[in-house]
């Protein structure tokens, strides 16, 4: 009743295209359960909307003495493979360059109680992720985002991801310019674009106010924009150092300069360039050699940036290129204007340390950004309402999610610092730790996902405890140290640019499996993450806060007079790093050390057998089957429409499903083709029809003609009769352009 | 009114001296013997959440956990899916669920009696925004299940005095805290003593 209800109750009130979007979605999940989409097609579709898998939802779980099976009421019905359909996903929201208001968290936080466990969990991509989510519940809680404007739209999967961009723009002191109103067109621009829909694997974008700072962490993405400004005949002069091929993972990728100086009416142009030839010339099959940076690599860096220069030169005009810079976003404005009292001092201990860590001073007089730190990115929907309630109260819609996993006030007068602390402090949200090294990072491990080898999540929260507990004690040196841990190689923790950095692996010891973090030292934050750590070793994860301590300790014995970290590490070396932990690689047998052999805040013994298949990667489905999916969909409102009486819907419902799967059929050869109904059925009648590209064996031209024949006409139909004449014709049109799509495949293949 | 999406809360009588993560070992446990209703999936952490679900057991049909919601811990079962009956059955449903749930903790020796959960306050929330917002309106449909739920938790049949509460803002689910003045005895709320069927 809810599901009917919440869809009723917000219509008009979501985008036509976000609505839109998710009615398919929501047919789809009605088509799987018939059986009638394949998993595979299924789980990229979901995956395009941010429905991901979690772990056990293959229905194993490990309960610390054997693997247990998980027996869900459907059975065998699967969302993806090896994915059952009732194991609760997680679903990630995006939130482009971290921008929230109050009415966003409000939502989220409602979300979050009535369909998950109670927390909003802030990611390190500036998204904000929902656990234990179920199927069925999903396009509702899509409908209420999409109602305050939010989307899931390919928050995972094979396409553009979140976009990410320094919390401080705007408002930083050392940035060229702001770059927030660029990010928002970037990615309005992008979020289903048809150049981005059949990419080989996931393609993330960061922006960066400046080159120096750690900012947009721009050098480890797929593609990075550094504001520039400089100055040509004494004028100032904006513009984007663009970068690509940029990654982490396996084998970590610094990103390679791809334009200097691109001037701010082509960053779109060039991205969309960009996207094409990965699009075009990235890895399908091998998953893990598909991220552009494999491709950047293999082709070479000028070869590369000459591939999108002869692209850019061909990109047929769109006007969405440069309206932003005459309509974009409007620049930020404080919530509440200064009334010339200035910043009150304070006395109180609490007050002095959390200023001291938590406030950072905008470029514009009488401002700060002040950081609100989530311990583990997460916050509870009842605390997201009273953080709602402060930000209301103090900044209004200023508020920005981190990479750091914590929040963000901007435009906070400083004569409300103290007013500020403690409306947060008594919602216990004003620990004096941001951008200290208590405010551990982490990637959910093996809490919730598929993939993680070890508790990242445990181990970080252990660190924090403890790092807490003796944080005033703590050198000043090691006080500014960043740990980020991972749960696995895949590096989601963002552990290459860390100071202290750990990736969850595990080894085998007198016949069990031990819980292990890999060490990596010494990578840089700053210069937008520009350049990665040591490994030094894999250390049983119980013992990971005594490597902490051994680590910084040395640190702070050993360190030239103004020394970094970074340097101190890069002037020890691998060799040296490594010796100071050696001796903790050893591994006791079980009797001697039991408590070796689990994980962080996870008493099961310790096992590998919980690890699923990952949908990292996406299920490398051709947009043509995507589009073709789409078109079934609609086909199915038609047969729903036609079912309730209402012949006009089903009509046009029927003709939109044979529209939908034309375009497809066209796009297969001219991928910018219009969305213009009357470009479409031209092009695929000269093109498939005319030609008998189309024309099947038997039937010959008969499934085209309904199309061509409602199009031409224009007219609706005049009865029921001759709607479901019209619907079940759409079902065959698609039919057929199945088979098309394979006999076009048979010919191409026999032709290679 | 029918929400799927409702959760009964009993609070500890001595929060100051159990540390959810006590719970961490002990929900694994249950889930390996297989102590805890519906489908359990696995424990949950959010011990380091102010205002949180504290410890939970992630389940299919239904979430258990040690709840720190509201600064007051207590012991609380949510019904995510599946559920069956009047209202009244299935808020009584889950007194039952989470009264076997304390009568567990209570006895288990890992934590050494350190569980005492109280039966004289019960919360009960709506988690429903469509079918429950958290108004007077709500209450007014809610109530004739809410005091039906009372007379089956009672030894007095609710007869005696019972308070009924609306807790909350307009923008929290709705929820109602429910005193008892004579409780039964937990281990009849368990075993349904009085609930209608």
């Amino acid at each position: 009743m809810s599901t009917i209800g919440w869809r009723d109750r917000l219509t008009g009130q979501m985008p036509e295209d976000l609505a839109e979007e998710i009615d398919i979605f929501e047919t789809q999940v009605e088509l799987r359960i018939d059986g009638r989409v394949d998993e595979r097609v299924f789980a990229e579709t979901r995956l395009r909307r941010g429905v991901y898998g979690q772990r056990y939802d293959n229905g194993q779980r490990h309960d610390g003495i054997e693997p247990r099976t998980l027996t869900f009421p459907s059975g065998d019905l699967t969302k993806g493979p090896e994915t059952l359909w009732d194991a609760p996903g997680m679903l990630r929201i995006k939130v482009p360059w971290g921008g929230l208001t109050p009415i966003q968290l409000d939502v989220m936080a409602e979300l979050a109680e009535e369909y998950s466990d109670h927390i909003l969990h802030i990611t390190t991509r500036q998204d904000v992720q929902l656990h234990y989510v179920h199927i069925e519940d999903m396009p509702t809680v899509m409908r209420r985002l999409a109602a305050v404007g939010m989307t899931t739209r390919e928050a995972c999967g094979n396409g553009v991801r979140n976009l990410t961009a320094c919390p401080l723009s705007g408002v930083c002191r050392t940035e060229a310019f702001d770059v927030t109103p660029h990010s928002e067109a970037l990615f309005r621009f992008l979020l289903g674009h048809p150049d981005c829909q059949d990419f080989g694997r996931k393609f993330k974008i960061a922006f960066s106010g400046c080159a120096d700072e750690a900012c947009g962490l721009v050098m480890m993405h797929d593609l990075g924009a550094i504001a520039r400004t400089d100055i040509v005949d004494g004028e100032p002069v904006h513009s984007f150092d663009v970068y690509v091929g940029g990654g982490l993972g396996t084998t970590p990728h610094q990103a390679k300069l791809l334009a200097e100086r691109v001037p701010l009416g082509e960053l779109l142009p060039i991205t969309q360039a960009t996207a094409r030839v990965f699009a075009r010339l990235g890895e399908k099959q091998n998953r893990n050699r598909a991220r552009i940076k494999f491709l950047v690599a293999s082709v070479g860096i000028e070869e590369f940036q000459r591939l999108v220069r002869e692209e850019r030169e061909i990109l047929p005009y769109d006007p969405r290129w440069t309206a932003h810079l005459e309509d974009g976003l409007a620049p930020e404005t404080p919530a509440r204007t200064l009334d010339g009292v200035g910043e009150e001092d304070g006395t109180d201990p609490g007050f002095v340390a959390w200023r001291d860590t938590n406030v950072y001073l905008q470029r514009q007089d009488g401002y700060a950004v002040v950081t609100v730190p989530l311990p583990l990115g997460d916050i509870s929907a009842a605390q997201s309402r009273l953080l709602s309630d402060v930000a209301r109260r103090f900044v209004g819609d200023t508020i920005r999610t981190t990479v750091e996993q914590n929040i963000v006030f901007r435009w906070v007068r400083l004569e409300d610092l103290r007013d500020l602390y403690t409306a947060l402090a008594e919602i216990d949200m004003a620990g004096a730790v941001a951008e200290t090294i208590v405010d551990v990072t982490s990637c959910p491990g093996t809490d919730t996902c598929k993939l993680g080898i070890s508790a990242s999540r445990g181990l970080a929260g252990e660190l924090r405890e403890q790092l807490g507990a003796k944080q005033t004690e703590l050198d000043e040196a090691v006080r500014g140290l960043r740990i980020k841990v991972s749960g696995c190689f895949n590096s989601c923790g963002q552990h290459h640019v860390a100071d202290i950095g750990f990736f969850g692996n595990s080894r085998k010891s007198g016949g069990r499996v031990v819980p292990h973090f890999q060490v990596v030292l010494g990578g840089q934050w700053q210069n937008n993450g520009g350049s990665y750590g040591l490994a030094v070793g894999a250390i049983p994860s119980k013992r990971i806060p005594e490597v902490v301590d051994r680590i910084t300790d040395r640190f702070v014995a050993e360190r030239a007079p103004g020394e970094s970290f970074l340097d101190w590490t890069g002037r020890t070396g691998r060799k040296g790093l490594a010796a100071i932990i050696e001796d903790l690689k050893t591994i006791p047998a079980y009797e001697e050390e039991p408590g070796l052999f689990s994980d962080w805040g996870n008493p099961r013994e310790f096992s590998i057998g919980d690890i699923g298949v990952g949908e990292c990667a996406g299920e490398v489905i051709s947009s043509t089957d995507l589009e073709l999916s789409f078109a079934e969909s609609i086909a199915f409102e038609a047969q729903v429409a036609l079912e309730d009486g209402d012949v006009a819907k089903a009509d046009e419902r029927a003709y939109r499903a044979m529209v939908t799967a034309a375009r497809a059929i066209v796009r297969t050869e001219l991928p910018d083709v219009a969305e213009d109904d009357d470009i479409i059925v031209t092009e695929f009648d000269t093109r498939f029809v005319a030609t008998d590209r189309f024309r099947d064996r038997f039937a010959h031209s008969k499934f085209a003609r309904p199309l061509l024949e409602r199009h031409a006409s224009g007219e609706a139909a005049a009865n029921e009769e001759a709607a479901r004449s019209l619907v079940e014709e759409a079902q065959l049109f698609i039919d057929a352009a199945h088979a098309f799509q394979i006999r076009e495949a048979g010919a191409t293949s026999a032709t290679q | 009114m029918e929400p799927h999406r409702i959760a009964v809360k009993l609070y500890l009588e001595n929060p100051e001296g159990l540390d959810p993560e006590e719970l961490v070992p002990v929900f694994h446990r249950f889930i390996r013997e297989d102590l805890v209703g519906g489908i359990p999936i696995d424990v949950a952490r959010y011990g380091h959440v102010s205002d949180g679900p504290g410890i939970m057991i992630i389940g299919h049909q239904l979430d258990h956990a040690l709840d720190l919601g509201g600064g007051r811990p207590g012991l609380s079962t949510t019904r995510k899916r599946d559920g069956e009956g009047s209202l009244a059955a299935r808020i009584g449903e889950l007194v039952r669920a989470t009264a076997r749930l304390s009568i567990d903790l209570e006895a288990d020796p890992d934590l050494a009696a350190r569980a005492r959960v109280s039966t004289g306050e019960v919360l009960i929330t709506i988690l429903d925004r469509y079918e429950a917002p958290n108004n007077d309106a709500t209450l007014l449909k809610a109530d004739p299940a809410i005091r039906e739920v009372i007379a089956a938790l009672s030894e007095d049949g609710g007869e005696g005095a019972a308070t009924i509460e609306r807790v909350g803002g307009s923008r929290d689910p709705f929820a109602v805290r429910v005193l008892l003045d004579q409780p039964r005895p937990l281990i009849q709320w368990a075993e349904g003593v009085g609930a209608a069927a």
